[in-house]
C-alpha cells in the first residue's frame, strides 16, 4: 500500500471539508442564502465522515504497529484472539496529536447535533473554526507516527475514558459559544461586553507571558530548535548540578506588544467598569477606541509571533548562553515550537474578532441568532451533557488508575482539573436551580468553563502546573 | 438575578430550638452548597500550581521570605491543600449539607410521589404553560380516550368532587429522586475515601532481581517517609524489561512470589502494568524498574573512522587500550537521557603526554562522535547490561468497594436525574348544565421541554379527531 495514503491523507480531506464548509458558512450569512447553509451543513457531514474513515485507519494502522513491536520484542507470531486483542488495543486516541484530532471530531459531533436540533446560527462558525484549530495544531506540531503504547496505556479503560472526556469537553466548547451568543442576543450593554473581553484577554496574556515573567523581563520567550539528524529538536542548556533545562530565547517586540496590550486591558476595564451600565445601542467614543486599540495590539502580537515563525530566520543566542547548550556545536537554531501559545491567543482572538463585529454592529449580529429562551436552552442541555460525561470521566479515571497505580485518587494535576471542570458545571447546575441563575449568569459561567476546560485539558499536558502522571507525549 | 427561595420560617419555640432551626437551615440551603463548590475549587486550583508532591521544607525556602508569607503558607498549608484543615472542613461541610437537603426535601417528594395530588385547581393550571381545552360528549368515553392517547403511564388517578372530575397520570415518577440518588453517591464515595485515607497504605518497595524485600516505604504526613512491615517477603525471581528499537519501554514485568515469615511459598504471580497480585490484604502493582548502579556492563563500539569497529564489554570505569596504540578509553557514566537525545555514555580519553579529555556517545546517535568530534578513532556506544530493581507499588485500599459502589449508584442517579423525565398529565372535566363536559388538560415535564411541548400537541391533535371530543379555542384560562 505504501505511505502515501494514510489515515493522515483521511485527515487533510477532513480539514479542506471543515473549511469549505466554514467558507460556505460565511457565504450564507453574508449572501443570506438558506440553501448554502444547508450545503455546508452537509459539507461538514462529509469531512466528519472522512474524518470517521481517517479514525478507523488510523486504529488499523495503529494495531499493526502494535503487533509487529510485540511479535518483535516477543519473538512470537500471534493469531486469532491474540492477535486481535494485541490489534485492537491501540485505539486512535492515545497521544496528544491523536487527542487534538479526535477532539476536532468530537467538536464537530457535537456542532452538528446542536446545528440539526436547535439550529443556532453561527454555531457553525465557532465550531468549526475550534475544530480546525485543533485539527491544524495536531498536525502543526505533534509527531504523528504511530508509536506503541506505553504500558500504562495498555489498559481497555483507554476507550471509554477518553471517548466521554472528548465529547464532554467538546460539550462544554459548544456551550460556551452558546453562552457567548446569549450575552450578545441579551443585548448586554455594550461597555459591559468589551469589559468582559478585555478581562479574559489580560487573564491569557498574563498565562501566555508566564506570570510576571513578562513584567520583570519585558520579554516574550519561545523555545528554539535545532537540527540533529535530521530531527528538530528543542535546544536545552546545563545548568548547575549537570541538569538540563529547555532555553527560551526572547523574541523580539513581542514582549512590548504584550505588556502594552496588557495594559490597555486592565486600563480599559477599570474605565468600563466605571461606565458599565451607560445605555448605548453600539460601542461607541472612547470605549470605542480603548477596546480596538486593546483589538490592534493583540493582533499585533499574534502576527509578530506568526512571522517570527514562519520566517524560519536564523536566531543567535548570546555567546555566555551558546557556550552552554548542549551539546556544543555550530548549530543553526530558529524559533518554533509556539503554536500552542499560538492556539491560546486565537482562542481570545477569535472571539475578541467577533466582538469587534457584534459590539459594532449589534443589531446584524442580533438577527442571526435565534431568540435568548432558545440559546438557553441549547446552552443548558450542553451542560447537562458535558457535567454527566465528565461525571463518567472521573469514574472511569479513577478505576483505571486503581488497576494500574493502586491508588484511585491522587490529587494528580490532570485529575483535579477534571474535577474543578466538573465542579463548575456543578455550580452552574446548582445556581441555576438555586440564585435562579439562568440566562445571562448562566451563560457567563458556561463562558468561563470553556477556559477552565483549556485549562484542565491542555494546560497540564503544556506544563502550566506541578509535574504529573498524565503528561503521555506532552509537545 | 432573584434570590433563592429559602424555605419558609419554621413555628419556632424559641431557645435552643430556634438555634437549631436557623442551624438546620443553613445547611439546608443551596447557596451552601455553591460556595462550599467553590471553596473546593480553589483549593484544587492551588493544588495544581503548588507542587504537593514535595515536602513542606521545599516550599518553606522558596516562601518564606517574608514573615506574613509564612505564617499564610503554614496557616492554610498550601504544600498540602488536599489535607489541610480548611479543605477537609469544606468536605465535611457538603457532606453535612447534602445530608440536610436530604432530609429537608426527599420526604415531601416522597410523599407527593406516592400521593400526588390529582386536581388541576385553576391556581395550579396557570403556572403550567402546556395546556388546551375541549368539549366532550361523555366523561367514561373522554378518560379512556385521553389515557389511552398519553400511552404508557402509572395508573391514574381519579377524583370525584361534585360536578368535577380530575384524572391525573405520570411517566417516571422517580426520575424526581435522581439528584438524591446522586447525592447519597457522593456521600458513599466520600465516605469510602475518608475510610481509605484513615486506614489504607501507599508505598513502594524495590527488589533487586533474585532477592527478597519485606518492608514497603509509605509516604507519611509532611512528605516524610516511614517504613511498613508487610509481615510477609515478596522475592522478584525474573525482572523483564521489553523495549522497542529507540530504547522506549514496550512491557516489563516481574516474576513475584510470595514468602510466608516460616518460609513457605504461598503466592506466585507475574506482574505486569495494569495487571496486580493480591495477597494479604495488599495489592502489588508493578510502578517502576530501575538498574542497580555499579552493576552494569557497557557495549563500547571502537575503530578508526570509516573501519569496522571492535566492541569492547566492559563496567564502567575499566580502561580499554587499544591495540598498538599508547591511546585508553574508559568509560565513566551512563547518563540515561541527556538533553532529549536519549541515552549517552561519558568517556575519557587517556593518551601518553596529553592532558585526559572526556567526551559524550550517544546510543541512538551512532555517527554522532565520527562526525562531530573527529578524533583519531570514532566511538559508538552500543549499549549496556544491566540488573535491575524492579519498583513494586504495594498498596492497602479499605474502603474501595464503598467507593466503586458509590461510582455505581452515581451513574443511575445521573440516568434519573438527566435522562428520565418526569411527566405529568391532567385532565379536568366539569359538567355542564347540558350534559355535556367542559375540558381541560394540561401536561408538564421537567426535562426535554421542546420534545414535550411536540408531545402534547400531538395528544391535543389526537384527542380532537377522538368522536364526541371537539377542541374549543382560547378557552386555556384555568
Amino acid at each position: 500500500m505504501g505511505n502515501t495514503f494514510t489515515s493522515v491523507t483521511f485527515f487533510n480531506f477532513t480539514a479542506a471539508g471543515y473549511f469549505l464548509a466554514l467558507f460556505t458558512y460565511i457565504g450564507n450569512l453574508v449572501s443570506k442564502k438558506p440553501s448554502l447553509r444547508r450545503v455546508a451543513t452537509v459539507l461538514a457531514a462529509l469531512g466528519f465522515l472522512a474524518q470517521a474513515g481517517g479514525l478507523t485507519l488510523r486504529w488499523y494502522e495503529s494495531g499493526l504497529v502494535e503487533v509487529a513491536a510485540f511479535e518483535r520484542a516477543e519473538g512470537v507470531t500471534l493469531t486469532g484472539w491474540h492477535w486481535f486483542a494485541i490489534f485492537a488495543q491501540h485505539p486512535p486516541w492515545s497521544n496528544l496529536y491523536e487527542i487534538m484530532v479526535f477532539m476536532s471530531y468530537g467538536l464537530v459531533l457535537v456542532f452538528l447535533v446542536a446545528e440539526v436540533k436547535y439550529r443556532v446560527q453561527l454555531v457553525g462558525l465557532f465550531g468549526l473554526t475550534i475544530a480546525l484549530i485543533a485539527l491544524g495544531l495536531a498536525s502543526l506540531t505533534i509527531d504523528p507516527t504511530i508509536k506503541p503504547l506505553v504500558p500504562a496505556l495498555q489498559s481497555w479503560w483507554i476507550m471509554i475514558h477518553v471517548i466521554s472526556s472528548v465529547v464532554g469537553y467538546s460539550a462544554g466548547t459548544i456551550a460556551a459559544v452558546l453562552g457567548l451568543f446569549y450575552l450578545v442576543k441579551d443585548r448586554v450593554p455594550p461597555n459591559k461586553m468589551a469589559m468582559g473581553y478585555m478581562i479574559l484577554t489580560s487573564a491569557i496574556l498574563l498565562v501566555q507571558g508566564r506570570g510576571l515573567q513578562l513584567f520583570t523581563t519585558g520579554s516574550y520567550y519561545a523555545k528554539l530548535l535545532r537540527e540533529m539528524g535530521g530531527e528538530w529538536i528543542p535546544v536545552q542548556r546545563a545548568i548547575e548540578g549537570g541538569e538540563m533545562k529547555t532555553y527560551y530565547h526572547a523574541m523580539p517586540g513581542v514582549g512590548l506588544l504584550m505588556i502594552l496590550a496588557m495594559l490597555v486591558c486592565v486600563g480599559g476595564s477599570i474605565y468600563l467598569w466605571r461606565i458599565r451600565n451607560a445605555d448605548t445601542p453600539s460601542l461607541q467614543g472612547v470605549p470605542r477606541a480603548i477596546y480596538l486599540t486593546a483589538f490592534g495590539l493583540l493582533t499585533a502580537v499574534v502576527g509578530t509571533i506568526l512571522y517570527h515563525d514562519l520566517s524560519g530566520a536564523e536566531v543567535l543566542p548570546p555567546p555566555d548562553v551558546a557556550s552552554k547548550l548542549m551539546p556544543p556545536g555550530p548549530w543553526r537554531f530558529h524559533y518554533a515550537g509556539n503554536q500552542w501559545d499560538m492556539a491560546l491567543f486565537l482562542v481570545i482572538w477569535g472571539p475578541m474578532l467577533f466582538g469587534t463585529v457584534a459590539l459594532l454592529r449589534p443589531e446584524g449580529v442580533r438577527r442571526l441568532l435565534p431568540e435568548t429562551r432558545k440559546l438557553d436552552r441549547a446552552n443548558y442541555a450542553c451542560v447537562m451533557i458535558a457535567f454527566a460525561l465528565v461525571g463518567v470521566v472521573l469514574v472511569t479515571g479513577a478505576l483505571w488508575a486503581h488497576y494500574a497505580w493502586g491508588r484511585y485518587w491522587g490529587w494528580d494535576p490532570k485529575e483535579t482539573g477534571a474535577l474543578v471542570i466538573w465542579f463548575v458545571y456543578a455550580i452552574y447546575l446548582h445556581a441555576r436551580v438555586t440564585y435562579g441563575w439562568v440566562g445571562r449568569p448562566s451563560a457567563m459561567i458556561a463562558v468561563l468553563g470553556f477556559f477552565v476546560i483549556l485549562g484542565g485539558f491542555l494546560g497540564v499536558n503544556l506544563g502550566w502546573f506541578a509535574d504529573g502522571l498524565h503528561s503521555y507525549g506532552a509537545a | 438575578m432573584t434570590t433563592a427561595t429559602l424555605s419558609p420560617p419554621r413555628e419556632g419555640s424559641g431557645g435552643m430550638g430556634k438555634v437549631y432551626d436557623v442551624v438546620f437551615d443553613v445547611f439546608c440551603s443551596l447557596r451552601l452548597t455553591v460556595v462550599i463548590i467553590f471553596m473546593l475549587a480553589v483549593g484544587c486550583v492551588v493544588g495544581m500550581f503548588v507542587d504537593q508532591t514535595k515536602p513542606f521544607e521545599d516550599h518553606a525556602r522558596v516562601w518564606a521570605q517574608t514573615p506574613w508569607k509564612y505564617y499564610t503558607f503554614t496557616f492554610l498549608e498550601f504544600h498540602d491543600v488536599y489535607h489541610s484543615w480548611w479543605f477537609g472542613t469544606s468536605i465535611l461541610l457538603l457532606a453535612l449539607n447534602l445530608i440536610a437537603c436530604s432530609i429537608e426535601r426527599l420526604p415531601k417528594i416522597w410523599i407527593d410521589i406516592h400521593n400526588p395530588d390529582p386536581r388541576l385547581t385553576p391556581k395550579r393550571a396557570r403556572g403550567i404553560k402546556n395546556k388546551a381545552s375541549f368539549r366532550a360528549d361523555d366523561a367514561a368515553h373522554f378518560k379512556e380516550a385521553f389515557l389511552d392517547i398519553v400511552g404508557k403511564a402509572d395508573p391514574p388517578q381519579v377524583l370525584e368532587e361534585g360536578d368535577t372530575t380530575y384524572i391525573f397520570t405520570e411517566k417516571h415518577k422517580y426520575a424526581r429522586t435522581g439528584v438524591y440518588v446522586v447525592h447519597t453517591a457522593l456521600l458513599f464515595i466520600m465516605f469510602g475515601s475518608i475510610v481509605t485515607t484513615s486506614f489504607g497504605f501507599d508505598g513502594t518497595v524495590g527488589i533487586v532481581e533474585g532477592s527478597v524485600g519485606r518492608y514497603a516505604f509509605g509516604k507519611g504526613p509532611a512528605g516524610l517517609r516511614y517504613r511498613q512491615d508487610l509481615g510477609f517477603y515478596i522475592r522478584c525471581t525474573d525482572f523483564r524489561l521489553k523495549q522497542f528499537v529507540d530504547g522506549a519501554p514496550l512491557d516489563f514485568e516481574s516474576d513475584l512470589t510470595i514468602i510466608t515469615k516460616d518460609g513457605r511459598e504461598v503466592a506466585r504471580k507475574t506482574i505486569q502494568v495494569n495487571d496486580p497480585l493480591e495477597y494479604g490484604g495488599y495489592m502489588m502493582y508493578q510502578a517502576s524498574y530501575q538498574p542497580v548502579p555499579g552493576d552494569e556492563r557497557v557495549q563500547l563500539a571502537v575503530g578508526r573512522p570509516g573501519q569496522p569497529k571492535t566492541v569492547y564489554s566492559v563496567s564502567p570505569g575499566t580502561r580499554i587500550s587499544i591495540p598498538g596504540t599508547d591511546v585508553a578509553y574508559v568509560p565513566l557514566e551512563i547518563i540515561p537521557q541527556y538533553a532529549d537525545l536519549g541515552e549517552a555514555l561519558r568517556v575519557q580519553q587517556i593518551q601518553e603526554g596529553r592532558p585526559p579529555t572526556s567526551f559524550l556517545v550517544f546510543k541512538n546517535y551512532p555517527d554522532f562522535d565520527e562526525q562531530a568530534r573527529r578524533g583519531e578513532f570514532a566511538l559508538h556506544y552500543k549499549g549496556a547490561d544491566k540488573t535491575y530493581m524492579t519498583g513494586i507499588q504495594v498498596g492497602k485500599v479499605p474502603g474501595i468497594e464503598v467507593v466503586f459502589t458509590g461510582f455505581a449508584v452515581m451513574f443511575i442517579g445521573m440516568y434519573m436525574a438527566f435522562f428520565m423525565s418526569h411527566r405529568r398529565y391532567w385532565a379536568r372535566l366539569t359538567r355542564r348544565a347540558d350534559g355535556t363536559y367542559d375540558v381541560l388538560i394540561a401536561g408538564a415535564a421537567k426535562r426535554h421541554q421542546y420534545t414535550f411541548e411536540e408531545e402534547f400537541q400531538r395528544l391535543v391533535t389526537e384527542l380532537d379527531e377522538e368522536e364526541g371530543v371537539t377542541k374549543q379555542e382560547g378557552g386555556a384560562a384555568g
